[in-house]
């Protein structure tokens, strides 16, 4: 056979691995590249080594954008995992209006992140926002968010845990559905209070499934955008820039590609290590439970 | 040990009434076997003395003291589910102990408790395996020990064997009835299998459609059903029941209109008056031996056992019928046959017992 009849033949034999490799791994290989050179607009690029990096981890501006997405993280996606868990128990135990209330859950997974961060602004928006009227008729202090760095911060946590909360409840919903029922019956006739069930019982058996959602969402919420870029763009003055808006303001603000590239590349290293410690702890989990 | 005593208990689920006014003493260190067919109650039944569900009507005592609404934690009970419901986080040790490191029981005293019921269940190696490393048996037995732990006065067994392959199903009913004999405790047990009713039972219960049919002890059942329903339940192969006319009852005797049966008088048991009937005979009780009383038919099927043979005719009205003779008979299959009765051997219901 030819060689140029296999060139024509490889398309149709490997269509998943074409895919990966023009939508995955050749852009990252050219933000690898990219990583190593000065580039910006209008001047070809030079090499420059670990410079960028260097650059970028010694910036104070990715310091604060660094601490802001780690409280973001731990704060918001530990918040979550609490609602999430309380809900998921309460649907479980025979909840009124059950269909209804889990659409309303999860309703926010439908609505395009533009949207939801657009409705919290108004609804929170100090001069005309209902909840703010609200919380001014009760006279409970307003969310200033708008020039209060850290009620903007408290802003992007509930907003954040707002829109990936039906993610969450999901992955423990589903888990605890599937847990059966003669375990609690057993457990009652062995003498167990709701509260020990829940602790003996429950949490043993859900934790898995906790410790796949927060690693999802730790790796999600560590890429945090929208919700910054929508609601303050990182404002006011900076402060409530995450590590993604960083990059982001890098790139597209100051043009600056190749630290920009960096911000990327320390993005995913940071990831990949969440993930390997989560999946360590999950093997682990596993084969104890085996 | 304890005494339970049913009062016109009942229970409905969302208006459907699943068991019907169940009136039942069990005494103290009895085996007592709920048996009937699917769906009639029995596990229900269990899970009201359990506690697992509510009582709707009715009282339950447990040692003279209304226990209708005592937890299931305090009323003296264990129970082994028929999924077994191990806690498949807990090793084997600790789903057994679990009832008592609920309780805070010291652990040295929660290890010695666990081993002797191991040893009893010969479970000692097995200790410290997770449930999804253990066989079905060895589950089943964990589920046993776990319940043996916590010193009941009342076992509670919906099903146990079910889930068994039938080697380990005898091995497992044949400990259960040694444990029985050795805590002395009450036992209850729920099973589908009449066999197992009739080999553990002190006592078995005949459910059907949430009504109890009849209580009595294993051979008093197998002897005198009250009913077509008990008659066709107890025993194996289940009895043959003929449609039968009755053409007169005098002096609590019935004589019959069919063909083969002109010379057979039998006790007329519930029947009172001419109409149609059924006629009660365990395969066991027909021979190939001539006598007055005959029915039959065609040889549809012939199971050579060895010991026993089943034979299975078809009689001319189409109904089927069901013979064990002794030894190894040798019949060809569309051959006639003529199967005779005794007397004694008969048993008339109304045609009433098998409606619904
Ligand atoms: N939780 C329940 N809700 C509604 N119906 C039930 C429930 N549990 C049992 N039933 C009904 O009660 C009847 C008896 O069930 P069960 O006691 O499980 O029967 P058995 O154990 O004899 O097979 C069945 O018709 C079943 O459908
Ligand atoms: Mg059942």
């Amino acid at each position: 056979m030819k060689t140029s009849r296999i060139w024509q033949m490889v398309p149709l034999l490997a269509p998943v691995q074409l895919l990966l490799l023009s939508v995955i791994v050749i852009p990252s290989v050219y933000v690898i590249w990219l990583s190593f050179h000065t580039s910006t607009f209008g001047q070809s690029a030079s090499f420059v080594g670990w410079g960028n990096y260097v650059q970028v981890l010694t910036d104070p501006g990715f310091h604060s954008a660094l601490w802001n997405t780690v409280v973001l993280v731990v704060v918001a996606v530990h918040l979550e995992m609490l609602i999430a868990l309380g809900m998921a128990l309460l649907f479980n135990s025979g909840l009124w209006f059950r269909r209804i209330l889990f659409v309303a859950v999860l309703a926010p997974y439908a609505v395009s992140e533009v949207v939801g961060v657009a409705m919290w602004r108004f609804l929170f928006d100090p001069d005309v926002g209902p909840v703010s009227n609200l919380l001014a008729a009760l006279h409970l202090p307003l969310l200033e968010w708008s020039y209060e760095p850290s009620h903007a911060m408290i802003m992007i946590a509930i907003l954040t845990i707002w829109m990936h909360l039906p993610f969450t409840f999901v992955i423990i919903y589903a888990a605890r559905l599937a847990l059966p029922s003669d375990l609690y019956e057993a457990a009652r006739i062995d003498g167990a209070t709701p509260l020990q069930s829940f602790y003996r019982v429950t949490m043993p058996l859900l934790g898995p499934a906790i410790l796949v959602a927060l690693l999802f969402r730790y790796i999600f919420a560590f890429r945090l955008f929208s919700e910054v870029w929508l609601l303050t763009g990182g404002g006011p003055a900076r402060t409530t820039e995450v590590v993604a808006v960083y990059l982001y303001q890098e790139a597209f603000t100051f043009s600056a590609f190749g630290p920009a590239a960096a911000t990327a590349w320390i993005m995913v290293i940071v990831s990949m290590l969440l993930a390997s410690g989560y999946i360590y702890l999950l093997r682990r989990q596993v084969r104890n439970a085996g | 040990m304890a005494q339970l005593k049913l009062s016109g208990v009942k229970k409905d689920f969302g208006g459907v009434e699943v068991i019907k006014g169940v009136e039942l003493d069990i005494e103290d260190g009895e085996f007592v076997v709920f048996v009937g067919p699917s769906g009639c109650g029995k596990s229900t039944l269990l899970r009201l003395i359990a506690g697992l569900e509510e009582i709707s009507g009715g009282t339950l005592e447990i040692d003279g003291k209304v226990s209708n609404d005592v937890p299931s934690r305090d009323r003296g009970i264990a129970m082994v589910f028929q999924s077994y419901a191990l806690y498949p986080h807990l090793t084997v040790a600790e789903n057994m102990g679990f009832s008592l490191s609920l309780r805070k029981t010291p652990k040295a005293e929660i290890d010695k408790s666990v081993l002797q019921a191991a040893t009893i269940l010969k479970l000692e190696h097995l200790l410290d395996r997770k449930p999804s490393q253990l066989s079905g048996g060895q589950r089943q037995r964990v589920a046993i020990g776990r319940a043996i732990v916590r010193e009941p006065s009342i076992f509670l067994f919906d099903e146990p064997l079910s889930n068994l392959d039938a080697a380990l199903r005898m091995e497992t009913r044949t400990e259960i009835a040694k444990l029985h004999r050795d805590l002395a405790a009450t036992m209850i047990y729920v099973t589908h299998d009449q066999v197992e009713a009739m080999t553990l039972a002190d006592k078995i219960v005949v459910l059907k459609g949430g009504v109890v049919q009849q209580v009595g002890a294993p051979m008093e059942l197998y002897r005198n059903p009250c009913n077509a329903f008990v008659a066709g339940f107890i025993g194996s192969p289940r009895m043959n029941l003929l449609k039968v006319d009755v053409t007169s009852v005098e002096d609590g005797k019935v004589r019959l209109a069919q063909p083969g049966f002109e010379h057979l008088v039998v006790p007329s048991g519930r029947v009172s008056g001419p109409g149609k009937a059924l006629l009660g005979v365990r395969p066991q009780a027909l021979t190939l031996n001539p006598g007055p009383h005959q029915v039959s038919g065609t040889v549809t099927l012939v199971e050579r056992m060895g010991p026993e043979t089943v034979i299975s005719i078809r009689q001319a009205d189409g109904s089927p019928l069901l013979a064990v003779l002794p030894g190894d008979v040798e019949l060809a299959l569309d051959a006639n046959v003529s199967f005779s009765f005794a007397d004694t051997d008969v048993r008339l219901f109304p045609a009433s017992d098998l409606e619904n």
